[in-house]
Order: structure tokens, then sequence, then C-alpha cells
């Protein structure tokens, strides 16, 4: 079956033979349509990268058994045979301008057969090898292919390396002041590494194409990790990251994409609100407050501060243009990330009932406003969030008082009952 | 780019990329051959491996005797999880001991490069650059086997028991960069071809 714009596009001639369409606007639907006509679909893509990994991956377990009928030449001739493959196949796909699901298949193999090559030669010499530096120079040998391959499983391979570079450089210096500095600013420069190829792929794509929001779902949570990896030891700049890069992904969504896609297709925005809805969470718990926060900040070295004070910088201008864009619902997924600012480095512990409460008040708001959205611009979608959002809110707050169980479990039957019952109200008003 | 059409600087561009690709696996293999060739040959003395990590797939874990130094030896600046440099020099019997552990690289003498993993106020432990034998699949199994079974002959305090066949590692060092050579097990070679 023939796919819509392949179908109109053939159909072009005839209608403008007919007359229905003038010359320039058979041109204008052709610039517009070609481009999807030919694409590939998502299968297109996946099967052969998957495949072409597959067999990668076999002819590297194949070597691995490392057997011993085998001389060392020869067994270094078999380690190196993928990777002779993957670059006489990425130089033909370039050359022959090759479609972009086999120009993604053969880069990626070509990164993971370097990988495979590396180890096995560490395999056969016994090379000693850290793993951090291992992953760190599969990231980075891998990087400058995504960029002359113009494809994105590469920079999902490398973000993945480097995140592994940074969590397994943790435990060198667990104790020591080595940790954070250096390491933490050479994390954010590696995935800055990443980002104009990310800015190239979303110049050239649909805004809600599934290959850009495939990679910036896996891009995100590896940036996530691979800087909280630095900020493990003050848990509190942890937290404060969190909620920090959660607001700049829903401020950033907010600025570039449309908020009336699908939130599954706006990877930023899902990451980014659950992140700073979790912290907010996390907040309206007193114990949460308790904790020994302002140890763990002060003893945290400048550049861990400077990357958190800089983000706060630019999530205050982001906010500032979000806000004036009339997206006040984004724009108050800052209120986590300052609250974090003005606390981190000051005993809070006296003030966190006043703290607790506010952001219970702070979730009520967000939940009741995200409500009042929903019905407002009848988006059944927007207003169910808003009131799941109130509904966990509710359910912590039994779970973090000292009721008795009959008492807890009559408050959850009478929630559960007003949940129920809010939602088949707001589905009618929604849909009236 | 004069003279170079965009397509062909990406040709060229992934011309580059394949040589780096090719340089680094090759500039490995060059420098663990050197080692090999012309690296002093040392013998680590193997210690038992921990039971809950003994034997992952195709390697043997080894531990080594050297690894743990007395505190005095270690640098007081150095703090766990930093990486340094450690003398060797030979004991009585032929095998390898590391001693004074420092921040820097010694001016002369053979050295190895460690990272201090922990130090308390009698003994530090350091992790050496080599710490497994790779070997084929099927021969792995009955390999570590004999390796936990000859150094399990040890004495109180992992003082090795006499033994005229001892187990221990062969290791050439140059230039401070280090490659296992061979895994001796009750003085016979794993591997024919080291």
């Amino acid at each position: 079956m023939k796919r819509p714009a392949e179908w109109l596009l053939q159909e072009l001639p005839q209608l403008e033979r007919d007359g229905i369409v003038d010359a320039a606007t058979a041109e204008r639907l052709r610039l517009r349509y070609v481009g999807a006509a030919t694409s590939t679909g998502w299968a297109g893509i996946v099967f052969p990268l998957l495949g072409l990994l597959l067999i990668g991956l076999g002819v590297v377990l194949l070597v691995a058994h490392n057997w011993d009928q085998l001389s060392r030449p020869l067994r270094l001739l078999l380690a190196f045979t993928p990777l002779l493959v993957g670059q006489l196949a990425c130089i033909r796909a370039l050359w022959r301008a090759s479609p972009l699901a086999w120009r993604e298949a053969w880069a990626s193999f070509t990164a993971v057969a370097f990988g495979a090559a590396l180890a096995l030669v560490g395999q056969i010499y016994h090379f000693p090898g850290d793993l951090d530096r291992y992953l760190l120079t599969c990231g980075l040998v891998a990087l400058p292919l995504a960029y002359l391959m113009n494809v994105s499983a590469v920079l999902v391979l490398c973000a993945a390396a480097f995140a592994g570079w940074s969590v397994v450089g943790l435990d060198v210096g667990w104790s020591g002041a080595n940790v954070g500095g250096w390491r933490m600013l050479a994390t954010l420069a590696l995935f800055a590494a990443l980002a104009p190829q990310v800015w190239r792929l979303a110049r050239a794509a649909a805004p809600d194409s599934l290959r850009l929001n495939a990679v910036l779902a896996a891009l995100v949570p590896l940036f996530f990790g691979a800087v909280l990896a630095n900020l493990l030891r003050a848990p509190v700049l942890g937290v404060w990251w969190f909620v920090e890069l959660g607001a700049l992904l829903v401020m950033l969504d907010a600025q570039t994409r449309d908020a009336a896609a699908s939130i599954w297709r706006r990877p930023l925005a899902l990451y980014g609100g659950l992140a700073t809805t979790w912290g907010a969470l996390l907040g309206s718990f007193p114990q949460a407050w308790r904790m020994d926060w302002s140890s763990g900040a002060l003893a945290a070295i400048p550049q861990q501060w400077a990357v958190l004070v800089i983000g706060m910088a630019l999530l205050a201008v982001l906010s500032w243009r979000t806000l004036r864009s009339g997206q006040w619902l984004a724009a108050m997924q800052i209120v986590p990330a300052l609250i974090m600012a003005l606390v981190a480095s000051v005993d809070v512990e006296r003030w966190a009932v006043p703290l607790a409460i506010f952001m219970t008040l702070y979730v009520l708001t967000l939940g009741l406003a995200r409500v009042r959205v929903g019905i407002a611009q009848r988006d059944p979608g927007q207003a169910t969030g808003g009131l799941l959002l109130i509904a966990v809110l509710i359910l912590l707050r039994f779970l973090d008082t000292e009721w008795s169980f009959t008492a807890r479990g009559l408050a959850f039957l009478l929630t559960g009952a007003a949940f129920l019952a809010a939602n088949a109200w707001m589905r009618r008003k929604v849909h009236a | 780019m004069i003279g170079i059409t965009p397509s062909r600087a990406v040709l060229l561009g992934l011309a580059v990329l394949c040589l780096v690709q090719w340089s680094i696996p090759l500039a490995l293999i060059q420098r663990g051959q050197t080692a090999l060739a012309q690296g002093t040959p040392y013998k680590f003395r193997t210690a038992p491996v921990d039971p809950s990590d003994p034997f992952r797939g195709r390697y043997v874990t080894l531990d080594f005797q050297a690894a743990l130094v007395p505190s005095a030896q270690v640098e007081a600046t150095l703090y766990e999880g930093q990486r340094g440099y450690a003398s060797i020099r030979i004991d009585a019997q032929g095998f390898a001991q590391l001693h004074a552990v420092r921040a820097t690289e010694p001016a002369t003498g053979d050295y190895l490069p460690v990272t201090l993993q922990w130090k308390d106020h009698e003994q530090a432990r350091l992790r050496l650059p080599f710490d497994r034998y790779y070997l084929d699949e099927a021969q792995a199994p009955q390999v570590e086997q004999r390796y936990r079974e000859s150094n399990l002959r040890l004495g109180p305090d992992d003082v090795p028991a006499p033994d005229p066949r001892p187990t221990y590692a062969t290791v050439r060092v140059l230039d401070g960069y280090a490659v296992l050579e061979n895994l001796v097990l009750n003085g016979e070679a794993v591997a024919a071809e080291p």
C-alpha cells in the first residue's frame, strides 16, 4: 500500500494537466512532500541497525572465546575484521549516498566494532586497562562518526560511553577531593560536544519526528545521570541539579515545541515534568528538610557550585521568556529549583515544616492549575494529569501521618471515590 | 575549503577517522610488544582471590601479595583512590615487591602505576595495573580451579607455605608500562605462547 505522500506525488502531473493545481502549487507540493515520500519508517531504520549490531556482537563473542588453537596474529586479524568491514561499508555508504537507515546501521556497527577491537586486543595481550579510560576512548573516537555520517544512533552510543565514564570514574577517588572538579567540567564538555549534531538533527527533522524524539529520550537521562554521578557526595546539590535540569527541560520544550503535541512525543517536557514533580513531592515531606543538607553542600567544590549557579541563571532567563510567551504553567516549574538554590547552603532544620507546607501548597496549586488549563483548553489529558498530581499528593500526606490503619483505609477510600467522581465531572465539562 | 567539495571533505574526514581507529589499538599492540620484548621480567607471587568474585567468564581474576604494602611505604599525601607510582624490588626468593609509593614517578628504577585502594595504620592496599589473565573459554574453569587450589597453600597471615613449585605471574615492565606475560601454576606455565 502506497503512503499518502507517495500517492500525492504520483497524482500531481495529472492534477496539473486537469487544471486542478497550477504549476507553482504543484512545485510547492513537491518540495513539501518529497521528503516524506522518500523517508524511511522506524522499522526501516531499526531492523538494519539491530541486524548489523547483532551480527557484529556475534562475531565479537566468537572471537572473545579466545580460541587457544589459534595463533595470536590470527586472533588479532579476526578482532580487526569487523572494524575493517564497518569502515569500508561507511565509506561506501557516504560515496553512494546510501539511505539513512544504512548509514545509521553501518556507523553504529563501526563504533561497536572499534570498541570490540580495542577490548579484544587487551584480552589477547592481557593488557592493563581501566574501564573509565576505555569508555572515554570509545566515546571520543565514535563522536566524529556521528558528525561525518550525520547519524543519531552513534550519538546515543557516545552519550552512553560518556555517562559510563562519569559513573565508573567515581570509584577512583571516592574519599579524595578529585571527585567533581575537572571531572564535572569534562562531563559537561563531552555532552556539549554532542549538542551540535543534536541541533543539526532538530533542524532537519519535524518537531514530532520519531528519530529526533528517540534520540532526545535517550540522551536526556544519560546526561542527567552523568552529571548526577559527580554530585552524589553532596545529596543536596544532587537534588538541586535534578529539579534545576528538570525545569530547564520543561522551559526548553515550552520555547521550542508545539505544546499541543502528545506528551509522549515531547521527551523534554516528560522527563523535565517528572523531575520537578518528584523534587516537589520530596520537598513536601518535613523529614526531607531535616537532613544535614548544608555540610554536604559546603564540602562541594567550586566547579560543582558554578555549574548549578550558571544553570540557575539560564533557568531565570528561560522562565522569563516562557512567562512572557504566556505559558505560565511551564514557568511555574522553576519553583522547586529556586527553593533548592535558596536553602542549599543553609541549615534549614527549623524551617522544615514551613518548607514542607509551602511545597505541598505548590504541588496543589500546580495540580489545580493543570485541571483549570485542561478544562479551558478542552484537553482531558492535561486535566487528568492535574488530578493525578493532587491525588498523589493526598496519598503521600496520608502515608506521612501517624494515623491508624482504619483511619487511613477510610481516607484512602474517600479520596479514591472523590478522585473518580471529579474525573467523571471534569470529562463531562471538557467534552461539553 | 578551497578545491574540496563538502562531500569530499566528509570522505576525507572519514578516512582520517579510520586511520585514528586503527592507530589506537595498533599503538597499544606496539607498546605491549615492546614491553614484552624489552621489558624487565618480574615474578609476582599471587594471592587467593575474593571467593565472591573468583571467576568471570573467560578470564581468571588475579590477586597479588605485592598489592599489600606497609603504610609507612605510602606517601602521606596520597589519598584513597588516587593514582600513584610504586617502585619494584626483588625479595630473597626472587619475587617482586612494591615499596615507596609516591604521587610522582621515581627518577630511577622500574615502577608500576598503582591506585591506592585503602590505608590504615599498618597496611595499605594497592590496585595493580594487571588483575586478569585471559584464556580460552573452555580452559578457563580448570585453570581457575588450579589457581585457587595452589593459592590455598598459604600459612597463617597469608604467608605462603614453603612450596618448591610456587604460583606466580610473570610481568614485563618497561618505563612504567606493565604487561602480564604468563601465569605459572605450581611451576607450570598456563600458556605455551607468552
